[in-house]
């Protein structure tokens, strides 16, 4: 008899309206399809060749996040022709300027549990924090998308991933998903759903929840699933469905079954050029760093900015560092001004930049130059990711590049943290 | 759905990422260039940067084309003139793409069995690959569905193609 359907069976078996098991195909309507100014241009003038009208304009949501604000006619370009084609096609849901989309997509309630989302954007998948079944797809794809409403998908195979315990001091879910990172590879999860609960899980804000299935890509996930409790209906601004019950089942058909203790984690770091070349902070500690980034859909969260605030609260950037920050959206920029966290960041000598992907993916103020070595609380470290291929990058969790930020090298955030308890 | 390969095999280890074969900074109007995923390629190939000719394969080891959904990673290698790509795992949203645009993949568990010489004959409905020198390597079967897809040329002549239909159909010779 087969198991009880992991989150991804329930969730895709609702939406068929049959009962579908991984490995089977189908085709599903998308709830809702996300597109942005740097991939979205092709995708338009894909679709538009199709000579159809877009199948609903008020499931589409557009935004501008990585050219902000344009750096080069080129990408001032793209900026015009994306807010040119949401005008053509009357598209309602935008998100301008207003920080990366994923994060601007969770705040906007548009995405709710059960839902099955798209975009062409690799990094979809954070919405999986909310319960949707959500995932990146290509630009052609998209334009399918756009003309019939429709995407055929794969029902995957699941891993689960139980949280237990309470991360120590200076650990965050960053450190979570560098630890599965280490485990499993870059390729661990490839087609999979990745299925997050555990009280653990259950006891993170929505923050650290979108951190962990945000990253799940880089593990090859298909979707980064995250159990659905009180913390999600609040979040996105919904009514609990009743009936949808979308929490990890003991009766599952794992395909693998991973528990993370997290009292036992330490601050971790992937060192250059992998997410997956992962080691304890410590072992790379004295590592001389010129730049620091806190920010992009992956690091850029109150949560994030209220640990690297503990650090830099009676600190100053180390003169031979330029710490960006980035919040990734305006509600974040606007929470850092009212609690204060942008006058801790000012004082500290950090460069504030608007909202937005920032130096993340290499696109905007930021880059790195050759021989240069970079810490980021962003999600890649591929050559050339930030700027020259000559550069090296390491990722890691806020408050580790904020205590790096401090130091100038690479440091584990612990010792800092230590002294100020001290201190206090 | 056979592919013939008489051109040179490139061989190209584990999690080619999609920065490497298609930097950000090249992501804007101007759409997919070949040449910016050969200068990618020969970061990690020295030699295929003067040596690659259309028709040429690349065999590779997991998740190849991991990180981004740029479709431009795809669109540039088959703007290339790549035959097929033989890798033992592809990231997802490449292999979509790939199949997307019409460009051959194909999964291939022991891609240590391909031979770099002579012809390779692909046979996409078996999921084999044979080598002139008698040796069969054998993948993962494309779903029927993905199949009918690259038989089509990709998602665009397909999508073209059902509109046609319903046009007929509804005899409007328009869409609602
Ligand atoms: S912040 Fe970085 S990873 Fe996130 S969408 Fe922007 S470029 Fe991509």
């Amino acid at each position: 008899m087969p198991g009880f359907p992991s989150l991804a069976e329930r969730i895709l078996s609702r939406k068929a309206g049959r009962s579908l098991r991984a490995g089977q195909v189908d085709e599903f309507e998308i709830d809702l399809a996300l597109t942005h100014e740097v991939l979205g241009p092709p995708t338009f003038r894909t679709f538009e060749t199709l000579g159809v009208p877009l199948w609903n304009p008020d499931r589409v949501y557009v935004t501008i996040d990585h050219f902000v604000p344009a750096a080069t006619v080129a990408q001032a370009e793209n900026n015009r022709a994306i807010i040119a084609a949401v005008q053509r096609h009357g598209i309602t849901h935008t998100g301008f300027y207003d920080g990366p989309s994923h994060q601007t997509l969770a705040e906007s309630g548009l995405a709710g549990p059960g839902d099955v989302v798209v975009g062409t954007d690799s990094h979809t998948c954070t919405a999986g924090a909310l319960g949707s079944f959500a995932t990146g797809i290509g630009g052609t794809e998209m334009a399918g998308v756009l003309a019939t409403g429709k995407l055929w998908l794969k029902v995957p195979h699941a891993i689960s991933v139980r949280l237990t315990g309470s991360p120590p001091t200076g650990v965050s879910a960053k450190d979570v998903v560098l630890h599965l990172l280490r485990d499993l590879g870059m390729d661990g999860a490839t087609y999979a759903s990745l299925e997050f609960g555990g009280p653990g899980v259950r006891a993170m804000p929505m923050d650290e929840r979108l951190v962990l299935a945000n990253m799940a890509v880089e593990l090859g996930a298909k979707v980064g699933l995250v159990e659905v409790d009180e913390t999600t209906w609040r979040y996105v601004g919904r009514e609990p469905e009743p009936g949808l019950d979308l929490t990890l089942h003991d009766g599952t058909d794992y395909s693998r079954r991973i528990t993370v203790e997290l009292s036992a984690l330490e601050p971790l770091c992937a060192a250059p050029h992998s997410p997956a070349n992962v080691r304890p902070v410590a072992d790379v500690a004295g590592v001389v760093i010129q730049q620091a980034y806190i920010g992009s859909c992956t690091g850029g969260r109150l949560t994030d900015y209220r640990s690297a605030a503990q650090i830099l609260r009676h600190r100053r950037v180390a003169s031979s560092v330029r710490l960006i920050i980035t919040p990734a959206s305006k509600v974040i920029y606007r929470a850092m001004l009212a609690e204060g966290l942008l006058e801790i960041f000012a004082a500290a000598g950090a460069i504030v930049e608007p909202p937005g992907c920032g130096p993340c993916a290499g696109l905007q103020a930021g880059v790195l130059a050759d021989g240069e070595t970079a810490i980021t609380a962003s999600s890649r470290n591929f050559v050339g990711r930030m700027g020259s291929a000559g550069a090296s990058i390491y990722l890691a969790s806020p408050a580790t590049v904020a205590a790096s930020a401090t130091t100038g090298m690479i440091t584990d955030p612990r010792g800092l943290l230590a002294a100020d308890e001290v201190l206090r | 759905m056979n592919i013939t390969v008489s051109g040179r095999r490139w061989r190209l280890g584990d999690n080619l990422d999609t920065d490497v074969l298609f930097p950000g900074s090249f992501m804007t109007l101007t759409g997919a260039k070949a040449d910016v995923a050969l200068s990618g390629l020969a970061m990690l190939l020295p030699e295929i940067a003067d040596g690659f000719r259309p028709g040429d394969a690349i065999v590779a080891g997991s998740n190849f084309g991991c990180g981004s959904s740029r479709e431009y990673a795809a669109a540039a290698l088959k703007d290339l003139g790549i035959s097929v790509i033989l890798a033992r795992s592809f990231a997802r949203i490449f292999f979509r793409n790939a199949l997307n645009i019409g460009l051959p993949v194909l999964e291939i568990d022991r891609v240590d069995l391909i031979p770099d010489e002579g012809p390779l004959l692909v046979d996409l409905t078996a999921g084999t690959v044979s080598g002139a020198d008698g040796s069969v390597a054998t993948g993962t079967v494309l779903d029927p569905f993905l199949l009918d897809l690259l038989r089509d040329g990709g998602l665009m002549p397909r999508l073209r193609a059902r509109m046609a239909s319903l046009d007929t159909a509804d005899g409007r010779g328009e869409h609602a």
